[in-house]
């Protein structure tokens, strides 16, 4: 019932509406109202009414007069007008003026009005298929955008910094300031490394095809746990992982590293200088043909006020960490397209819990 | 005539540059170091008067508060502090409007690109020098 086209017909004869109904109702959703009052009503509640036709002469207002009006609230459905009358004038005048589509005679063949209907539902799909290339576009541009001011700052910045760096250490005799130099240029140096690694995993993300494969979860986060054992280790973080998975999974093997990578980065990342005990954990669990991915610490929490920021491209919260700000975009990114949803929860000062729910592909 | 030195960026390279450029400049008595606006604003904020004549180098892209957001906050407090402190915005942006945008607060005195030369800090600091005897 659902996918029928949806169709609207206002005529002050109520023999007019029953026999349109009764003729059509088994190919399409069909609305009838006999009044605009009514129509209108049929219209605010069902914004998918793809096709409205509608009689000329009515007592209150004519066709033409209350397609004029339905055009400013409802730009979308296509109008088409019925009229029993040679009112030819007044159709020309609204077809040329954009209110009407096209128009049928009165009395109608059942044959008229569904090749009206599907020329009209072809209109509006070609019309809808363009809005939503054009708000794509949109995007797209304000992406654009972000990034085009961003390699001012992200990329240019360090590479100055960088610069500036070697001629000071050009000028200097002493070999302690040179290497003091240095380790802060090798410090600018992966940062903008790591950005450029970002911006790679964004363009494939938004380029890039899904590849469904089974999971094996345990496999997954092999490597995983080979990169972030050292780094736990070496900033003395108790870091553990707990996988459980009973049933088979499917889904893009590469998405899900980089939810679970970026996911713990940052939790690695924001930790307390001064925690003694510091935490991270991941847990993935399948269960009933969905998976759980949660990756919490106890570290340094983020602001409430920035919580519903943090996955905007660009978006930083943090002064202490230097991110790329598109981390969590990323995330965000990839989990969308894997139909999953992600939550935060967050004390500031006590800890993050990234919670990512996705279902079986 | 000596200046106290405030710098503010996010970057501990930059940071460290500026520093050593401030040093070649001949004027500096000091310089502090913030990598975040807000501990500087905090600092201007419980800085107790006095006449001592600050000079502050201040980053325009940071993040959680970056240059224009600190230039909110800093034109709000009372003509005595403001007009203690000298600002040099400080950007890699080749944005007009950024640039344009920053100079336009009163209390800006000039505007430099990354990377600056001690030589160009002179030059922005001229007009705020007393005249040479």
């Amino acid at each position: 019932m659902s996918d029928k086209i949806k169709v609207l017909y206002l005529d002050d004869e109520l023999n007019n509406l029953i026999g349109f109904k009764a003729s059509l109702r088994l190919d399409y959703a069909i609305y009838t109202a006999q009044n605009a009052t009514e129509a209108l009503a049929y219209l605010d509640k069902n914004p998918d009414i793809r096709v409205i036709f509608c009689d000329q002469r009515m007592p209150e207002k004519t066709g033409v007069e209350f397609f004029e009006e339905v055009r400013s609230v409802h730009p979308h459905p296509i109008r088409i007008l019925l009229t029993a009358y040679a009112d030819i004038e007044s159709v020309i005048e609204a077809i040329n003026r954009g209110h009407v589509f096209r128009y049928v005679k009165k009395p109608w063949l059942d044959t008229d009005i569904i090749s009206a209907i599907e020329e009209a539902n072809k209109f509006y799909l070609a019309n809808s298929m363009l809005s939503v290339k054009n708000e794509e576009l949109r995007k797209a541009y304000s992406e654009l955008d972000k990034f085009a001011y961003s390699v001012s700052h992200d990329i240019r910045g360090p590479l100055v910094g960088i610069s500036g760096g070697v001629d000071l250490a050009l000028q200097s005799n002493n070999i302690d300031e040179i290497k003091e130099i240095l380790v802060l240029m090798e410090k600018s140096v992966s940062k903008l490394d790591a950005f450029i690694l970002n911006m790679h995993d964004y363009y494939s993300l938004e380029r890039g095809e899904l590849k469904i494969t089974a999971i094996d979860f345990n496999d997954l986060v092999k490597e995983t746990r080979a990169i972030f054992d050292i780094y736990a280790k070496s900033a003395q973080i108790d870091f553990e992982i707990e996988v459980k998975q009973n049933e088979e999974f499917w889904s893009d093997a590469i998405s899900l590293s980089l939810i679970i990578n970026n996911l713990l980065t940052n939790a690695f990342k924001y930790q307390k200088k001064e925690e003694p005990d510091k935490k991270v954990k991941l847990s993935i669990e399948v269960f009933r043909g969905s998976l759980t991915i949660a990756v919490s610490d106890n570290g340094t929490g983020i602001d409430p006020k920035y919580q519903d920021e943090i996955f905007n491209l660009f978006f930083r919260a943090s002064v202490q960490e230097s991110g790329s700000g598109l981390g969590l975009f990323n995330v965000k990114s990839c989990v969308s397209k894997l139909n999953g949803t992600i939550q935060v929860n967050s004390v500031l000062n006590e800890g993050t819990i990234f919670t990512v729910v996705i279902p079986h592909k | 005539m000596k200046f106290l030195f405030v710098i503010i960026d996010d970057r501990e390279l930059d940071c460290y540059i500026a520093k050593k450029n401030i040093m070649n400049t001949g004027l500096c008595a000091d310089a502090k170091i913030f990598y975040d606006a807000l501990s500087a604003l905090s600092f201007i904020k419980d800085d107790a008067v006095t006449d001592e004549a600050i000079v502050v180098l201040l980053d325009i892209m940071m993040p959680v508060m970056n240059g224009f957001q600190f230039m909110d906050e800093f034109e709000k407090l009372s003509h005595q502090v403001k007009a203690k402190y000298k600002i040099v915005a400080i950007t890699t942006s080749l944005d007009k409007a950024d640039i344009s945008g920053i100079s336009n607060y009163p209390s800006v005195v000039g505007v430099l690109k990354k990377p600056f030369t001690s030589k160009a800090l002179m030059q922005v600091l001229q007009p705020i020098l007393p005249p040479q005897l």
